[in-house]
């Protein structure tokens, strides 16, 4: 119940400024079209680069949103009241978490299918890349909110936040595009998939409570 | 005063000794030599990060001040550290496998390491209030140690150019015991230097923390 | 003194000495720098 109210509350919020939704998706096809223009179009080598590309571009696209996934309810105070409400802090910021993946890189991952095709990908790779986006882009929000909310009080936080987090995400960056890496190449790629979805689950059950302990040292 | 004298000597004595007395390797011949600051650097990037980790750990369950500095003045030694390990290692790579980089497992966790250790330090020096600053970072710390056993291990899950470990193994090393000595003797050495810097700086944070406090114009009257 | 030892060292090869001296510029910067910002501490708590 408490929940679903938070989910509803955070989906209103997000859905008031569409442009939330919509700037990384831009920023995702646009940043995506540079690379065969700016590289070459070879259709091999957009093959051999493609899975690669397309991963970073998501972690590029959620990076940009990440800064200000908490920063608004700090802000406002919300998170201030949040705080001394006594209610589990961990589970409010799941659902932030959970609706702002929802509503931003969902419509990336919903979109990779078409880049795929643009990039020259076999069928089973973009199958691939599918599946490896859907498990990945949530650890890429899980772990950047940790990085987040601790940068969320500092006035220049967004210069300090990627070089906190892109550490914490070359793992799931290296797993993710040798998985599909591996799926265009028709090799076997369960391997890579299966660590993936072990991140998440890892990701998913213990950043909460880092990601709630960096708040309450933010909010001193 | 103990240990900064017991680091000059013991620094002296280690040089020498891997310098001089340690043989040339028949494969690599003299440039394997490198190995006497770059293995111990890269050991003490991990094991400091290690302690910071733990430091932070202590910070946050028991808030005890001095874990709080000790993570954080810990952080730019290791630093240091790794920007030796990788310095070093390249320095090495180049007459021994042709290349200064390579990304195989071990150099780019160690890499990873890098980038983990500019977080700390950076995320501390834009905090303005010390403690939660302090605070900060222990977080920080404690979740990049997951990467410690991966840059460990990596050698071994992942077959690539790097060599694999001769010392940490259960069973006997597995290098000659004239280049096994040297290199165990730069490591306490490199340790004993971070212990004597961390407590220098350990002392100067705890300074300005307690500046107008009773105890620190005692022990000033003193002398 | 060693002087043999010496003649030796000086024929290891730049690769070496770099190593070596990059090493031992950092550590050195480092522990000048850590005693440093003590004497400035020590200063400042003082007054």
């Amino acid at each position: 119940m408490f929940f679903m109210m938070l989910v509803k509350q955070d989906f209103l919020l997000i859905f008031r400024r569409k442009s939330d939704i919509l700037y990384p998706l831009f920023f995702y096809f646009l940043v995506l079209i540079l690379f065969p223009l700016g590289i070459s179009a070879d259709s091999q080598l957009l093959k051999e680069i493609g899975a690669g590309v397309i991963w970073i571009v998501s972690l590029l696209a959620t990076l940009i949103t990440l800064n200000e996934l908490f920063s608004r309810d700090f802000h406002d105070g919300t998170m201030e009241q949040f705080v001394i409400s006594g209610y589990s802090l961990e589970i409010f910021l799941t659902t932030k978490i959970l609706t702002r993946w929802l509503t931003t890189a969902l419509p990336l991952v919903l979109a990779s299918p078409f880049v795929g095709i643009v990039f020259n990908m076999p069928l089973n790779a973009i199958f691939v890349l599918f599946i490896s986006l859907i498990l990945g882009t949530p650890i890429f929000y899980f772990i950047g909110a940790i990085g987040s909310s601790l940068t969320v009080g500092l006035k220049r936080g967004g210069l300090l936040l990627p070089s906190i987090v892109m550490p914490l995400y070359i793992p799931t960056i290296v797993f993710g595009s040798s998985a599909v890496h591996a799926a265009v190449y028709d090799s076997s790629y369960n391997g890579q998939l299966a660590i993936l979805g072990a991140m998440l689950i890892l990701s998913v059950t213990i950043a909460p409570f880092a990601i709630a302990a960096s708040i309450r040292t933010s909010m001193e | 005063m103990f240990l900064n004298t017991a680091t000059i000597i013991l620094f002296i004595i280690g040089l020498y000794w891997s310098l001089v007395i340690a043989p040339a390797d028949y494969q690599q011949g003299d440039v394997y030599r490198i190995i006497f600051i770059h293995v111990p650097a890269a050991w003490l990037s991990m094991a400091v990060y290690v302690i910071m980790a733990v430091a932070g750990t202590v910070t946050l369950i028991w808030r005890a001040k001095i874990a709080e500095i000790i993570c954080v003045q810990a952080a730019p030694v290791g630093l240091s550290f790794t920007v030796i390990a990788l310095v070093t290692g390249m320095l090495w790579g180049k007459p021994t496998w042709g290349t200064y980089w390579v990304w195989d497992a071990r150099l780019t966790s160690e890499l990873i390491l890098l980038f983990l250790y500019i977080g700390v330090v950076g995320l501390y020096k834009s905090i303005s209030d010390a403690r939660s600053a302090a605070r900060a970072c222990s977080i920080l710390s404690i979740v990049g140690v997951v990467n410690i056993p991966i840059i460990h291990f990596s050698v071994n899950w992942w077959n690539t150019l790097h060599q694999g470990a001769t010392v940490t193994k259960l069973s006997a090393p597995s290098a000659h015991s004239s280049m096994l000595y040297p290199l165990l003797f730069m490591g306490c050495t490199f340790f004993i230097y971070f212990v004597t810097i961390l407590f220098i700086r350990s002392r100067s944070d705890i300074l300005k923390r307690e500046r107008g406090k009773q105890w620190v114009q005692e022990i000033f009257n003193e002398f | 003194m060693n002087f043999d030892g010496l003649i030796e060292i000086s024929g290891y090869g730049a690769h070496v000495w770099s190593a070596y001296i990059i090493c031992l510029s950092i550590l050195i910067y480092n522990a000048i720098s850590a005693i440093k910002s003590y004497n400035t501490a020590r200063d400042a708590a003082k007054n």
